[in-house]
């Protein structure tokens, strides 16, 4: 079944409009991966309004096309501007940067881009591989367990995101306290609506979303003033294409490891794409016989990164459409995404929507390989967007970001809830707070809520049903390691005298 | 690069997310006690409903009281907070903010080089005040005037105030609105908000 559809769904992208949405998603990944500080979430924020009314896979084609589009943009800016264009880019700054320096830019370039589109491949491939046993997991879900499960994705993704448990947990108290704003649905009860009648519904998430990426980069973005390439030295384009090729080649294991690596972590919730990044690069590190020149400038080290980084998409993808966890800021607003359309990722997602998992994987490797193309023919030209005056970002961004939230429903209220999470969003930043755990705690609040009360309707109010199976009972322990480890580990590494 | 080894901890997720510290020294208290007295408010009015209503956000609201209540000790005690490290880091790295040996951590200088502007703090205080007002002023004009206005208005004036230059506000002006009604008119065919004012559209729209 999922061979018929990968073959049907390419046939489908093989359509001239289909084809072309293809290129324009990875252009505009590309644009907006490469700007540095918009983000590959804020991208996605920002665009997925435009998906409102298209059916829903050609919505998340274009989607995940522009998602695989902003990983190599980024590297563009981390490797030229020595800032990296999105934070999983943030080891490509130490090697890749040096490289450029030493008048080998087009080289670094070509290796990010061949690096990205292996990466990319392998992340994809677990993807595929893992569907037909995820359809079988999935079916011991019941209430109890997608509970457990939300609960256990809040716990992680709270306390892993910044290594800072006590704001990390205060964000995902926030947004869990933000998430209950509304109507209950099993019961009804109406919960702080401020007499604001639409917020009978809730905080929507798409405005939410749309504020506390867009919105509050932009303040942040217009506040530091200038051009990003005003603070670095860009140097010009030199170097060759063929000796980014040879690289690869040499190392094709580092290659493979660090794309392991990637999707590895990428697979984990709440880890993240830049320990991604970092822990494959300091592998590559590790594991060479000669490391010395890594930091300056040491192909290696690019490799490793750029790897690992698009690898990781493939396994980040798993927890979010099998489980309903997305894993990081940008699964969390792809979940939205999802939502808009009226699908609830999770157990059932592999079940109903099947056409709509395989249309993002063909997608995701479609982008990876038509960005990589792109970069690898057009580098000189797509490297000046970079150069992109924030002066002329900010109004157009904002003015996007605000008529895109009004388009979703035509409500003036989510024109105002996303200023308001934008200047939340904003304070959140200056106070070092993240703000994935709100996202997430918005997104998995209500699930978690919905499915315990589902429980008690089904056991008649009996507990036991919450740690009856076997699966409740995994979940649980993670739970307890969730909270348990950060406090143990500094203590256990002390102790050990263990460095990373 | 075995500090950096260290060190990579601290600078995963939103590396972005380290900027300027944009509240002044009785900014961060101000804004945790406002959070704790939201809260309190919602647990208060929370009271009345149901059981099943009102556990979670009541155990949820109640937990982060505390948290937030810690944070702000934390903030206005450093005796609190060195206290606080000392508990859940024995290390005494504290992993809210980066130490002097973070600092030195090549990773970490490289990030921060690369998150540098050339703005005060001050200056940066006063720009995120002002981008801010610029966003809820957008808000009004969209509000009142409706978005075929609110947009090239807003445009024109924010990259006016920026540019202090007739060219490129009215270039981009007009690129951002013919192509915003080009997408989402003409393409995607979005109802548009048009103001409370109703102020009369060109007939060509």
């Amino acid at each position: 079944m999922v061979v018929e559809l990968l073959v049907e769904t390419f046939i489908r992208f093989l359509q001239p409009t289909n084809m072309l949405l293809i290129v324009v998603g990875a252009m505009l990944g590309m644009f907006l991966g490469a700007i540095p500080g918009i983000g590959g979430a804020t991208a996605l924020a920002l665009l997925i309004p435009l998906t409102f009314g298209v059916d829903p896979l050609t919505a998340f084609m274009f989607l995940a096309v522009m998602w695989a589009g902003t990983s190599q943009g980024g590297a563009i800016a981390a490797i030229l501007l020595n800032v990296p264009g999105k934070s999983p880019n943030a080891a490509s700054i130490l090697d890749g940067y040096p490289m450029t320096r030493q008048g080998r830019a087009t080289e670094a370039l070509s290796v990010a881009a061949i690096a990205s589109a292996i990466g990319a491949i392998i992340g994809l491939s677990v993807l595929a591989l893992s569907i037909p046993i995820l359809t079988r997991v999935i079916l011991l879900f019941g209430f109890a367990e997608i509970f457990w499960l939300a609960f256990w994705g809040l716990t992680i993704i709270a306390i892993v995101v910044k290594g800072n448990v006590i704001l990390g947990l205060i964000s995902a108290g926030i947004g869990l306290m933000i998430a209950f704003h509304g109507t209950n649905p099993i019961t009804a009860q109406t919960r702080w609506t401020y007499e604001i009648t639409p917020l009978i519904d809730g905080f929507r998430l798409v405005p939410v979303l749309i504020g506390l990426f867009a919105v509050a980069e932009m303040i942040k973005l217009s506040a530091e003033g200038g051009t990003i390439s005003d603070h670095s030295d860009v140097v010009e384009l030199a170097g060759q294409r063929i000796e980014g090729f040879k690289a690869i080649m040499r190392n094709k294991f580092l290659v493979l490891r660090s794309s392991l690596v990637g999707v590895t972590i990428g697979m984990i919730p709440g880890v993240g794409g830049t320990a991604a990044n970092f822990i494959a690069y300091f592998q590559a590190v590790q594991t060479s016989k000669d490391s010395d020149n890594f930091g300056n400038g040491d192909v290696r080290g690019l490799i490793a990164s750029e790897s690992s980084n698009d690898a990781k998409d493939g396994g980040a993808y798993i927890p979010t459409l099998a489980f309903g966890v997305p894993g990081s800021a940008g699964m969390a607003v792809l979940f939205g995404a999802f939502i808009l359309h009226g699908i609830t990722p999770g157990p059932q997602l592999l079940d109903i929507h099947l056409d709509i998992v395989v249309t993002i994987l063909l997608a995701a490797l479609f982008g990876n390989i038509v960005t990589s193309g792109m970069l690898l023919i057009f580098t000189t030209q797509i490297s000046l967007v970079t150069r992109v005056d924030i002066r002329v970002i900010a109004p157009i961004v904002l003015s996007v970001a605000l008529l895109a939230t009004f388009a979703v429903r035509g409500n003036i209220f989510d024109v105002y809830v996303t200023i308001l999470f934008g200047i939340i969003g904003f304070l959140m930043m200056s106070i070092n707070m993240s703000r994935v755990p709100l996202i997430l705690a918005i997104v998995l609040g209500p699930i978690a809520e919905r499915n315990l009360f589902r429980s008690m309707q089904l056991s008649r109010g009996e507990l036991g049903i919450l740690w009856e199976s076997n699966i409740s009972k995994l979940f649980i322990l993670l739970i307890v390691l969730s909270f348990l480890l950060p406090i143990l580990m500094p203590r256990i590494k002390q102790r050990i005298g263990w460095d990373l | 690069m075995s500090d950096a080894n260290s060190q990579w901890n601290d600078i995963t997720s939103e590396v972005w997310d380290t900027s300027m510290d944009v509240l002044n020294r009785w900014g961060k208290p101000v804004l945790f006690l406002g959070t704790i007295v939201w809260l309190v408010l919602l647990i208060y009015w929370s009271l009345e409903w149901r059981h099943w209503d009102r556990l979670f956000p009541i155990l949820i609201g109640s937990i982060t009281v505390v948290l937030v209540g810690i944070q702000l000790v934390r903030t206005i005690s450093p005796r609190a907070n060195q206290l606080m490290v000392d508990l859940v880091r024995p290390d005494g790295v504290d992993v809210e903010q980066p130490n002097a040996d973070d600092a030195r951590s090549e990773v970490a200088a490289q990030l921060q080089a690369a998150k540098s502007s050339d703005r005060t703090e001050d200056e940066y205080r006063k720009g995120a005040l002002g981008s801010s007002a610029w966003i809820v002023s957008f808000g009004v004009m969209i509000y009142f005037l409706g978005y075929f206005y609110a947009i090239p208005l807003f445009i024109l004036l924010f990259s006016l105030y920026s540019y202090r230059d007739w060219k490129m506000p009215l270039i981009l002006t007009v690129a951002t609105s013919v192509a915003l009604y080009l997408v989402f008119v003409q393409f995607l065919n979005v109802f548009i908000w048009e103001g409370v004012l109703d102020l009369p559209l060109p007939g060509w729209l």
